[in-house]
């Protein structure tokens, strides 16, 4: 297969390497059809970051794709289409990663759509909801609202994924606010209230 | 900052860090939780420690990526059952910017290098 390595020079190449190899019982393989990029991308290629063990040396943290081979016994079969977070090697055609690290595409989503969902999305949720365990009725501040962690925490400040469902059709932008520095904007009448600020 | 004094966060998220920090941190309301994710202005701010107990403030670090793959599998799992739904429903989309071609990531990193980007660039296999 092939693969978005870095090469001596720090510039990407995409280059033949030898195809991903299933180790443990858990590990399903990917074809990849789309991956998404993150700052960590960036770093790696200028040398500041090392993937992990066990991972591939090129970047690509996230993904979507089709699956090719999964256990017997688990919770995806070949042909399902998923998003997984990765510890690196999304950027080629195929990446082998736990299943536990893989999400079905949520369905009416394209693979180019689902694969920047992992990272932002999990961070996004980890932190709001098992971190901060924010809650109905207080308020959620997002330092630099404007890239793709800040849009997912605005959307996942909103009421429905903190506390009650149902509040969801009653959101809607409140009130905006613009200053020198940028905009901030306060969301949500029904809910918590989200400000996140553009550096 | 005067955004914040006027609505003291119970919540905060923070990838940015630098000298601004502490003066946001300042406005927290009380038993808040600051989380910092990541330091893109600057490793350095001025925190007044007193804030701490006299608002029984949490000062937090997390990172996603250095957890290990039990607690990232619980995680996304947490993810599929509570933001799924509203996904499919399309009640909100992730933001993709740009979606380029796996061979033209050299042009996808001079976006994120430049900070074009509002939102994700994809790149199609």
């Amino acid at each position: 297969m092939k693969a978005m390595c870095i090469d001596e020079a720090k510039c990407l190449a995409w280059r033949d390497v030898d195809d991903p190899v299933c180790h443990g019982d858990f590990d399903v393989k990917l074809r990849v059809e789309a991956c998404a990029l993150n700052r960590a991308d960036l770093m790696q290629r200028a040398g500041n970051y090392a993937p992990p063990d066990g991972w591939p040396q090129w970047p690509g943290l996230e993904c979507a794709g089709e699956v090719l081979e999964a256990p017997a016994n688990g919770r995806f079969k070949p042909g399902d289409k998923v998003c997984a977070l990765l510890g690196g090697g999304g950027y080629a055609e195929q990446v082998v990663v736990p299943e536990g690290m893989c999400m079905p595409i949520p369905k009416g989503f394209a693979a180019w759509e689902a694969a920047g969902i992992p990272e932002v999305y999990a961070t996004a949720y980890l932190n709001i909801k098992l971190v901060g365990e924010l809650k109905r009725g207080e308020t959620f501040f997002i330092n630099g609202g404007e890239g793709g962690l800040g849009i997912a925490c605005i959307q996942l400040s909103s009421p429905s994924t903190c506390s009650a469902r149902r509040s969801w059709r009653r959101w809607r932008p409140m009130r905006t606010a613009s200053s020198a520095r940028g905009w901030a904007r306060t969301l949500s009448p029904t809910g918590s209230k989200t400000i996140s600020w553009r550096r | 900052v005067e955004t914040l004094k006027a609505n003291p966060p119970d919540v905060a998220i923070d990838p940015v860090g630098g000298p601004l920090m502490g003066k946001c941190f300042a406005t927290m309301n009380m038993l808040g939780r600051w989380i910092s994710l990541a330091s893109m202005a600057g490793p350095e701010t001025t925190i007044d420690v007193n804030l701490l107990w006299r608002k029984n403030l949490r000062l937090i670090g997390s990172t996603l990526r250095r957890r290990s793959s039990e607690e990232k599998a619980r995680i996304l799992a947490g993810l599929v059952r509570d933001v799924w739904p509203a996904f499919e429903a399309r009640r909100f989309a992730p933001f993709v910017h740009k979606v380029l071609p796996i061979t033209a990531a050299a042009e996808a990193h001079a976006i994120l290098e430049r900070g074009e980007n509002r939102g994700k660039v994809v790149l199609a296999v």
